[in-house]
């Protein structure tokens, strides 16, 4: 009854977003052959427009190349406008699938009390980055004291993280909120502008500016990247639906690594009007992000809790969490342990 | 106390007393379903933010009331000024009408972005899109006026041998000020929403940006917060034209029979 009432209320927003939950419908088949079972409907809304994050491309490949219906799935792909109506479509159960970085994922369950799980970590790494003109004269953080740092939103934890590591004295550094266009770095307005290292950095090399990156997690701050996200009622209720789904996406992804160009083809098919070789380098990025020996000896997605117990940390010195919370809530690896054998992909 | 105000103070009444019927509508349908408040906050955690943080909205509403000020003051004028010329000049119309129009088209959160790189990250951008965004109406509220003046006083001026700025001032402004008056009421809430809009794109103070880090947090009560702080500050200044109107053209019809 609460879900039918806030259903009610999101009903506009879903919608607006195109979210749907199709009724169960059976592939067609030759005849003769058996019925083959219901195909379940869900819903997957990725974080951001369609674009080459690896967690999205999994999706694409997955849903191109007809994994999902091999796990029994007719999976609907959405894409939020980034201003976190997938996350309130996952509160609602109008969509069952996300993707969050592991940094937000902790936000929203600690501070609004959103019920999220992250079901694979793909991104092993922070995916926010510290730009500087590759001509600058800055090359350490400390350098960055009596000059111009831009953020974006919010002054972000692994930020002051990094300047707390690297000594830096954060009252000597001006700081400006910048917004989301990288220019105000070609054009000076900011000595240090902030990036996700798989986007701004191509973007701002095509206009004739390369740049330099501090990525905090080089100077030993704790972050994880993007993840796939669903809720505690599916990862309790419909534990089945959730590793169908992570076996076809992640399937997706390691047909991604294998043949990065044909994952860009599929790519462009969602996201038509954007930049291909951009989308490649994107791809590229994310990939090399997915890649350590942790994802190596236990497949793309693998997690350790150690992680997550580091990243709740640095984001509760550094005033990006509200209060701590249990990590065992927020994550699991109980998926990715169920769908990889060796660091290889098995169903079970 | 005269009629006038007793009429507002009816109004008010009216207009408090639906929206409380609302609030306690949503209030009790918040709490019997237990709706999250990430999803929608119940009316009395808003109005608990908007005690707690009283200061902080405040705070915030005084830039970007700032902001909307100095957008209105120069937008509004440089559109009188644009709809003075078209009025007197079928050629400056037809020359600057094209260009209203395409200011007027332009989605202003697409563009909002450049003007930080175009005026940086101070108040200019943020002025710069509250002053466009309120451009077009007074433009076409300052043309329709200042051309709306009567054909006959028109002409007795004339036999008189006024002068055109005499003609400007003594016959077409009057003319023109319950449109002037009806172009600044709209102009003002637009410029509200051209400051916060401007704050979402870089700023680090402002209702804008107190909405733009709610909705990124998911903090519902304070997004709520802001914007109905803003609301009211709209409602404000609405009565404060609204007054104003009352007060200059109390011999227009347009004032009496209302």
């Amino acid at each position: 009854m609460t879900r039918l009432a806030i259903l009610v209320v999101v009903s506009l927003v879903a919608s607006a977003c195109g979210a749907s939950t199709p009724a169960p419908s059976a592939p067609a088949s030759p005849s003769g052959t058996p019925t083959p079972r219901p195909l379940e409907a869900v819903t997957f809304i990725a974080g951001f427009k369609a674009q080459a994050n690896l967690p999205f491309v999994g999706v694409y490949v997955a849903q191109k190349r007809g994994y999902f219906r091999e796990q029994g799935l007719d999976v609907t792909i959405q894409h939020s406008a980034g201003s976190g109506e997938h996350i309130r479509l996952l509160g609602t159960g109008a969509v069952q699938f996300s993707t969050g970085s592991a940094g937000d994922v902790m936000k929203r369950v600690a501070d609004a009390g959103v019920p999220l799980v992250s079901v694979a970590v793909i991104g092993q790494r922070g995916e926010q980055a510290f730009a500087v003109r590759a001509d600058s004269t800055i090359r350490t953080p400390k350098d960055w004291e009596g000059r111009l740092v831009g953020y974006k939103g919010t002054v972000s934890a692994d930020y002051l993280a990094l300047l707390k590591i690297a000594g830096v004295d954060r009252s000597k550094v001006r700081e400006v909120a910048v917004g989301f266009d990288p220019r105000v770095l070609v054009l000076g307005q900011v000595d240090v502008y902030p990036v996700f290292t798989s986007n701004e950095p191509d973007t701002l090399n095509r206009l004739g500016v390369p740049v330099r990156l501090f990525e905090p997690w080089r100077f030993g701050v704790p972050s994880l990247g993007l993840t796939y996200i669903t809720t505690r009622d599916m990862v309790a209720g419909r534990p089945d639906t959730v590793r169908g789904f992570l076996a076809a996406s992640l399937k997706g992804i390691a047909d991604a690594v294998a043949d990065r160009d044909a994952a860009v083809e599929i790519v462009m098919g969602y996201a038509p009007g954007e930049d291909r070789a951009h989308q490649r380098y994107m791809l590229d990025a994310e990939i090399e992000a997915a890649l350590t020996d942790l994802t190596r000896a236990q497949g793309i997605g693998a997690t350790q809790r150690g992680d997550w117990a580091r990243l709740q940390d640095v984001l509760a010195e550094n005033g990006g969490l509200s209060k701590q919370i249990d990590v065992d809530q927020v994550f699991t690896d109980r998926f990715t342990k169920e769908l990889y054998k060796d660091g290889r992909l098995v169903r079970p | 106390m005269t009629a006038m105000p007793r009429r507002t103070l009816i109004d008010l009444g009216v207009a408090v007393a639906a929206l409380g019927l609302v609030g306690l509508a949503l209030e009790i349908w918040t709490s019997a379903f237990r709706v999250p408040p990430y999803l929608v906050p119940s009316p009395s955690s808003i109005a608990a933010r908007l005690w707690t943080d009283a200061a902080l909205f405040a705070r915030e509403a005084a830039i970007t009331v700032g902001e909307a000020a100095g957008g209105f003051a120069l937008g509004t004028s440089t559109a009188f000024v644009a709809g003075a010329l078209m009025a007197q000049s079928r050629l400056l119309e037809r020359t600057l009408f094209p260009v209203a129009i395409l200011i007027k088209l332009t989605p202003i959160v697409a563009i909002a972005p450049l003007f930080t790189l175009w005026f940086g990250f101070g108040t200019g951008p943020k002025i710069a899109i509250a002053a466009l965004i309120t451009f077009f109406p007074m433009l076409v509220n300052s043309f329709v006026g200042l051309r709306s003046a009567d054909a006959q006083e028109l002409a007795f001026l004339q036999t008189l041998g006024a002068s055109r700025s005499e003609i400007f001032r003594m016959l077409r402004v009057p003319s023109a000020l319950p449109f002037l008056f009806s172009g600044a009421r709209i102009s003002l809430n637009l410029a509200l929403i051209g400051a916060v809009i401007a704050e979402w794109t870089g700023a680090d103070r402002g209702l804008g940006r107190v909405i733009f880090v709610a909705n990124a947090n998911l903090d519902l009560t304070a997004l709520f917060g802001a914007v109905l702080t803003l609301a009211a500050i709209g409602i404000a200044a609405n009565a404060a034209v609204g007054a104003a109107e009352r007060r200059v053209l109390h011999w227009h019809p347009i004032v009496v029979t209302t």
